[in-house]
This record gives C-alpha cells, sequence and structure tokens, in this order.
C-alpha cells in the first residue's frame, strides 16, 4: 500500500512516545514492503512549534520525509482556548477548532492533503489532540486512518474528536481500553482494530553494565520516561520517600531514566538521562519497574520492561496498564502507599514471583505486540478497508 | 550468575495477578488493623477507597480529591538547588545550610501541619461520601417521583379518554333516538298521518294497563295488597340515602300512597311526586305532599334537559308496554341533571314464587321485567354506575324447610342430599320478590 503518514512533528532524536511509535511503525510498514511517506511539519519543539527545518522532500534514516511549514500561531487564542479546555468550560465548535489551528496545524500540508487524491492508497494520521491530525483528516482526498492514541482527558471529550473518529474511513487503537473509551466517546466509530505497535526484544545486555555506569548498587525500583507531574513522577518519588522512611534498613533505589522536573536530593533517588546503547541492561538491573502514569493508551516502557522479563507495577487509576497487568499476568497495580509498599515489600523480598511475572509479561507481549503479528493485524484491517491488497512481509 | 549472558528464567506455576492484589489487599487490611499506618497514609487509604468504589463523584470533584490526597503530605526538603549562572554553588550552600540550621524547628511545626492536613483530607472524604450518598437517595427520590408522575399522566390519559368515550356514547344516544323519531315522522308522513311530536304517542303511554286500573278501585286494591303504608316506609327507607346529596329536585314517578315522598320530605329533600290516579294525588295531598296527577313519561317529555336532581320510581314500569319501558329510560336519562340517581324497582321475575303471589294480583301489570333487560335499558340510555340490588326476601314460613339430618345411621347422606336439592330448588323458586336498578347520570 500507499502510505502518507501524517504527524505532527518527525525527526532524528524525538523520543516521545507518540514520536516513538510513529517511526517503528513506518519503518515496520516501509520493511514490509509498504510505500511510506512521512508527512510531517518543519518544526520540532512540541512547545514552540516553531519551524526549524527546510520544507520539502528530506530522508530520516531509512524513511521518506515532506516537511510542510508549521501555519503561525496565536498564543493569546491557544491559551485561552487551553484553559477554558482543561477548567471545563464547553467550547464551541468554532473554538475548538480555534484552539487547533493556533495548536499545530499547517495549511500547506492541507492543500497538499486535498489536492493528492492518487499519491497514497491510505492517509495515517496521529495522535488525535493535534490540528495536524484533525485537519489531515478534513482535507485528505485519500481513505483516511486515524491512530488516536486516545487518553481518558478533557481534551477526548472535544467535539472534533467524535467527529474525525466517525468520519474516519477507520480507527486503529493501540489497546482494549483505548477502544473501549473510543467508541464511549465515538458510538458511530465505521469501522476499528486494536493494532498497537510491534516490541522485540534488545540483544541481552547483562545489568552491570548500567549498574557500573551509573554507580547504583542494591535493588532497584526504575521509572523510564519523563519526570514531570503529567506522569505522576512525583507521586512516585513521594510513594518512595515515605517507604524509604518506613524501611528505614531496606537498601532499594529509586532511578529514574528520563529528563524532566529536579527531583529531591535524597541518597537513594537517581536521576539519570536516557541512553539506548545500554537499554536492555537498564531494564534487566531494575529490580522492579514501575510505571505511576494514568494517562498512558500504551505504555512503550512497560512492554520493554516485560521484554527484558521484569516485574511491572503500574498505577491503578489507569485502565490501560492495569488492563496489560491482567492480560499478560505480568504486573500488579497501587492506589494508595499503603498498597505501594505491600507491593513493594513483597516483591523485593520474593524473587521467583518477579521472574514469574517478569516471564509471563515478555510472553503476553510477544504474542500480542511482537512486530509480525501487529503488521498482520494492521494489513487485515487497513487492507480490507481500502480495498487493496494488503503487501505481506518478506514477498 | 553469569553476567554477560543472562540465564533463561525458568517458568514456575501460572501466576495469578489478581491473587497477588488479593494478598496485597490482605496485607494491608492486616496491617491497617495492627495500627501500623500513621494518620496520613491512613487518610490516604480512606481517600482511595472512596475512589476505587466509584462512590458517585464526578469527574472534576474525583481529580480534586486525587489532587488534595497528593498534596496533603508536606515535607522540609525543599531543593536547595540554585538556576543562577556563577553564584550557584554558594546559593545552594547557604540554602543548604539554613535548611539545616531550621530543620529541628520545621519539623515540629510540619508534623502539626500535617496533622491538620489529616484531619482536612479525613474530614473532605467523609463529607464526599455523605453528599454522595446523599445524592443517591436523591436520585432516587427523583426516581420515585418520575414514576409517580408517569403513573399520573397514565391515569389522566385514560380518565380523558373514558371521558371521551362517554361523550361520544352520550352523542351516539341522542342521535339514535333523533333517527327513530325521524324514521317514525317519515313512516307516518308515508301513511298519511300529519306529523306530530314525537315524544306523543297515539295512544297513552300505558294506556292497555291503565284501562285495567280506572275499571276498579286501585286505591282500595293498592291498600289491601300493597302493604301497610309502614310496611312500604320500611322497605323503602333504603334509598333515602341515595337522594340525600341530589344536584336538584326529585321526582316520585308513580308514587302510590306517597309513602316514599313522605320519607323524603322527613330527610329534608326537596321532592315531588306524579300518578296517573286521582285518588291517588288526592290521598297524598291530603297527607301534605306536593304532587301532581298525570303519566310519567308526558311528565319526564315535558320537563327540561337536565333538569331533575333524581328520579324514584317503584313498581310502576311493569305497567308499561314494551317500547314505553325503552322510552321511560330515554326520557329519564334526558331530564336528568350530570350526578343524579335513579331507581327503578320492579318485580323479580327470577323468583318463580312471584308469579304465584305477587305479579298476577294486580290487573294493571302487563308484563314482568327481567334485571338484565333493566341494565341494558339503563345503560344504553346513558347512564352509568347501573348496579341491581334485590329485596324483599320472601319469609322463611313460605320456604321449603330443611330436614333436620339424623345423627348417624343410614339415612345421614340421604338427607344431606336431600336438603341440597331443597336449596336449589330455593334458590330459584323463593328468590326476592323485587329487584331495583340504581344508576346514575
Amino acid at each position: 500500500m500507499r502510505i502518507g503518514l501524517v504527524v505532527p512533528r518527525f525527526g532524528e532524536r524525538l523520543v516521545g512516545g507518540a514520536e516513538m511509535h510513529a517511526r517503528q511503525l513506518a519503518e515496520r510498514l516501509q520493511r514490509a514492503g509498504h510505500d511510506i511517506e512521512i508527512v510531517t511539519t518543519c518544526a520540532l519543539d512540541h512547545h514552540t512549534w516553531r519551524n526549524e527545518l527546510p520544507p520539502g522532500q528530506s530522508v530520516v534514516g531509512d524513511l521518506r520525509v515532506l516537511r510542510f511549514p508549521a501555519d503561525n500561531r496565536d498564543l493569546g487564542i491557544h491559551g485561552e482556548m487551553e484553559r477554558a479546555i482543561t477548567h471545563g468550560f464547553p467550547l464551541s465548535v468554532e473554538e475548538e477548532l480555534l484552539w487547533l489551528r493556533h495548536g499545530v496545524s499547517s495549511s500547506a500540508m492541507e492543500e497538499y492533503l486535498a489536492s493528492s487524491p492518487t499519491r497514497y492508497d491510505v492517509v495515517l494520521a496521529m495522535p488525535y489532540l493535534f490540528g495536524t491530525t484533525y485537519f489531515a483528516s478534513v482535507a485528505a482526498a485519500s481513505p483516511f486512518v486515524v491512530i488516536p492514541c486516545l487518553h481518558d482527558e478533557a481534551y477526548a471529550r472535544l467535539a472534533f474528536v467524535r467527529s474525525m473518529l466517525e468520519n474516519a474511513t477507520g480507527v486503529l487503537f493501540n489497546a482494549h481500553p483505548e477502544s473501549d473509551l473510543g467508541l464511549r466517546l465515538a458510538p458511530e466509530i465505521a469501522r476499528w482494530e486494536v493494532v498497537g505497535m510491534g516490541f522485540d526484544p534488545d540483544p541481552p545486555q547483562p545489568p552491570s553494565v548500567f549498574r557500573s555506569k551509573h554507580g547504583v548498587e542494591g535493588p532497584i525500583l526504575l521509572y523510564v520516561g519523563r519526570r514531570e507531574g503529567g506522569k505522576n513522577t512525583p507521586l512516585l518519588i513521594d510513594h518512595f520517600m515515605r517507604y524509604k522512611h518506613r524501611r528505614a534498613g531496606s537498601d532499594l533505589q529509586l532511578v529514574l531514566v528520563g529528563s524532566g522536573e529536579p527531583v529531591p536530593k535524597h541518597p537513594a533517588i537517581h536521576a539519570i538521562e536516557i541512553d539506548w546503547s545500554y537499554r536492555d541492561s537498564m531494564y534487566r538491573a531494575a529490580t522492579i519497574f514501575c510505571q505511576p502514569s494514568t494517562n498512558e493508551s500504551l505504555s512503550i516502557v512497560v512492554m520493554q520492561a516485560w521484554l527484558a522479563q521484569r516485574a511491572v507495577v503500574v498505577h491503578a487509576d489507569c485502565a490501560v496498564t492495569v488492563d496489560h497487568c491482567r492480560r499478560s499476568n505480568g504486573g500488579v497495580w497501587f492506589r494508595s502507599y499503603a498498597e505501594f509498599e505491600a507491593i513493594v515489600d513483597r516483591l523485593v523480598g520474593d524473587e521467583p514471583l518477579r521472574r514469574t511475572l517478569g516471564e509471563s509479561g515478555r510472553r503476553w507481549v510477544g504474542e500480542t505486540y511482537s512486530w509480525e503479528s501487529v503488521l498482520d493485524r494492521f494489513d487485515r484491517a487497513v487492507g480490507s478497508w481500502v480495498g487493496s491488497e494488503a503487501v505481506t512481509s518478506g514477498s | 550468575m553469569n553476567e554477560n549472558a543472562p540465564p533463561e528464567i525458568e517458568i514456575g506455576a501460572d501466576v495469578d495477578v489478581e491473587a497477588i492484589m488479593e494478598e496485597i489487599r490482605e496485607t494491608v487490611r492486616r496491617r491497617r488493623e495492627s495500627g501500623d499506618y500513621p494518620p496520613d497514609v491512613l487518610v490516604e487509604l480512606e481517600l482511595a477507597e472512596t475512589a476505587g468504589s466509584g462512590a458517585g463523584h464526578s469527574e472534576a470533584f474525583a481529580s480534586i480529591l486525587s489532587e488534595l490526597r497528593r498534596t496533603s503530605g508536606f515535607s522540609a526538603e525543599i531543593t536547595t538547588a540554585s538556576q543562577k549562572p556563577l553564584v550557584a554553588p554558594v546559593v545552594s550552600k547557604a540554602k543548604g545550610a539554613i535548611r539545616t540550621s531550621l530543620r529541628w524547628y520545621l519539623t515540629g511545626i510540619l508534623q502539626q501541619v500535617n496533622s491538620f492536613a489529616g484531619n482536612v483530607v479525613r474530614a473532605v472524604a467523609s463529607l464526599s461520601s455523605q453528599i454522595s450518598e446523599v445524592r443517591e437517595a436523591g436520585e432516587t427520590t427523583a426516581a420515585s417521583l418520575d414514576a409517580l408522575r408517569d403513573e399520573l399522566r397514565n391515569q389522566l390519559a385514560r380518565l380523558e379518554q373514558r371521558t371521551d368515550t362517554l361523550e361520544q356514547m352520550r352523542a351516539h344516544d341522542r342521535l339514535s333516538r333523533l333517527d327513530r323519531a325521524l324514521k317514525e315522522m317519515r313512516e307516518r308522513l308515508e301513511a298519511g298521518v300529519a306529523p306530530g311530536p314525537t315524544s306523543v304517542p297515539t295512544e297513552r303511554p300505558g294506556a292497555r294497563s291503565w284501562r285495567a286500573e280506572a275499571a276498579m278501585d286501585y286505591l282500595d286494591f293498592e291498600n289491601r295488597f300493597r302493604g301497610s303504608l309502614e310496611d312500604v316506609a320500611n322497605k323503602q327507607r333504603a334509598y333515602v340515602d341515595l337522594f340525600r346529596d341530589a344536584p336538584g329536585r326529585v321526582v316520585d314517578l308513580g308514587f302510590g300512597r306517597g309513602e316514599f315522598l313522605g320519607l323524603l320530605r322527613d330527610a329534608g329533600v326537596e321532592a315531588y311526586g306524579v300518578d296517573r290516579h286521582p285518588d291517588m294525588v288526592a290521598y297524598a295531598r291530603e297527607a301534605g305532599l306536593e304532587v301532581q296527577q298525570g303519566d310519567s313519561l308526558e311528565h319526564l317529555a315535558s320537563l327540561d334537559p337536565a333538569s331533575l336532581g333524581g328520579i324514584f320510581c317503584a313498581q310502576m314500569v311493569e305497567h308499561l308496554d314494551p317500547p314505553e319501558v325503552v322510552r321511560f329510560f330515554e326520557l329519564a336519562a334526558d331530564a336528568m341533571a350530570p350526578g343524579g340517581t335513579l331507581v327503578v324497582e320492579t318485580i323479580n321475575p327470577e323468583s318463580l314464587f312471584v308469579f304465584a303471589h305477587a305479579f298476577y294480583v294486580d290487573l294493571g301489570h302487563l308484563r314482568p321485567l327481567h334485571p338484565l333487560t333493566l341494565d341494558f335499558l339503563a345503560r344504553s340510555a346513558g347512564f352509568s354506575k347501573v348496579r341491581t340490588e334485590y329485596l324483599a326476601p320472601i319469609p322463611p314460613e313460605f320456604r321449603p324447610q330443611p330436614i333436620e339430618p339424623p345423627e348417624d345411621g343410614e339415612f345421614v347422606q340421604l338427607v344431606e342430599r336431600l336438603n341440597e336439592n331443597f336449596r336449589r330448588i330455593d334458590e330459584i323458586v323463593f328468590g326476592p320478590q323485587d329487584f331495583a336498578i340504581v344508576a346514575v347520570r
């Protein structure tokens, strides 16, 4: 299939979940024989959306990229609408479109999509709350399939979301709880499938690589991702410090890998920058992997932790990660400090249980989120929706 | 452990995370009961349980509660890091020194603040639970009220429908009568007879009966066979209550010796009587009753529509020819005000006894009228709440007496069967002598 993949930004060093998802999906689809072109803006920074790269064709890795300048933004309008949304005030359709237009969008990209009906068999776009995605859904002359990466949040209840999901040729969700949410928000979605993205285990690396590089000794409670309120890392730090206070003899270490907010100075808390070159070693060094975020539509790092056979602990308020744990039998969840404490006590002190959880998780990711099964689901769903023969891997 | 090649993990028995979660919850329960948790952990636990139970919080409120829970713990561990270029190390160090020197003081205050914050959070959590309960109760009440409102609406709709039906029936009745009158006029025209008012038949109402009664002394006859004034009054006393709240004057058609008019007068009900026998009229006038001589049907036809508050008519309709009986009910319905009561009493043909006694005693009786017939005529004329009441039971001495069964022996069963047969015969032969149709306009 000739596929145009619309994303708000695309670059070599972008490591956000949606960016990684888009890039890996594109690479895998291309490797499987599909003709992929990334359609994006010239911007890289998701705060300013400033045009940094030249418009036109370029290549990132093995992927063809077509860039269009992002439109000028009125931050005042955007900020006003943003406040209204987050405080729960109702917005008119026109106001929602203003919010999208002054977030990130590209009129040039829309003109291109509208005037190229034969260039792509299907236009894919992701994630749901960017102007590039919504306006592509309106402009695209080809069949349009959206990968929304929905979260249960105020933005998801805006009217444009329902309209986009219901008017799309089809919708690809990442996980079952996300499809449940999608169907609640937009009951008349025409076609949908849970596809997600695939994960391959990294080449095995010993935990000592990570430990020696960062001088961390003792059992490790690991978190990977941005350190920010939206990811619930302040809660994780709070729980960890209370744990250390109540378990004075514990040598448990909290390792936070990623950038973001500063962490309290504490001998057992380690804030470390991401370096994917020893990713497997990092995960294997973990005694327990914790994902405290309550807003995940897939959680790539949970999948990676399971691929490294780690026991996973997630927040009980995140439907998606709890669903992962239940389906895989690879993790448990906490809603209060008391539960967090009981879980950490139990897992730190029970190595066979950790191994069993980790292996259950690994097996489930392998079965459900291997690239082979993901691409198979993608081909069957999108292939049938756009009425063309899917190109299969290795042909 | 060979660090360069992590060992392949062997899987033990299949794990069930739900079971592990149950263990975790059990651990938490145990620790809580043993008093292991400080107040802040307890508060958070209570809030988490409230949130977990989904106790009807709105999304916004749940979010505020969650934020309150997250921020309810205060710490003296404020960062001493400085972002200022060049002087950052000095500033950080100074901040660190201040923090260390004040720690003992801040810790004391913070304990109080934490305690206060914990209590506030608990209070809010408790309030939120109570609000949820109140809201649930309110929702239940609202649901009941909705159901009640729907039921009332349904009942109203049914009543409206019934009113419509009644109106249609009434209109249909009047139309039928007009049709019959028209047909009669046409027949008379075709027969070359000048059309007269339809309410006046060619022969006076009850003419056949009247001819028989007029040939004899009917007052004397009544005195002999109708029963004493007192007996009749006692028998009719039960009807008085039906007319106490009559919406207008009550007429007693064929009042006879005026027994019922006397009862109505005693009860303070405004009433008058119409009878065709001059002797009866004179007799009643002597008793001070308001009466007039005339034919009952003609009198009804002469009245303004809906002008009567009630009609009492005892032992009269059996003196009418069948078409006149039909006409009687129609005229009664026309003359009666809404809510007015009609009582028509006559001999009960369901009792065979009356044919051996009362019915054929009176030469003026033309034919017995069955309760079902009068019920039908009343309804057809537009009366509602039509019911039949039986009265004047035959005294036991006239009726077959059951045989006293022997205490034992071979005849016990035989006697019981005989008595049962008597009972069946008694029902048919010795039923009540009179019945009355009671109906409301």
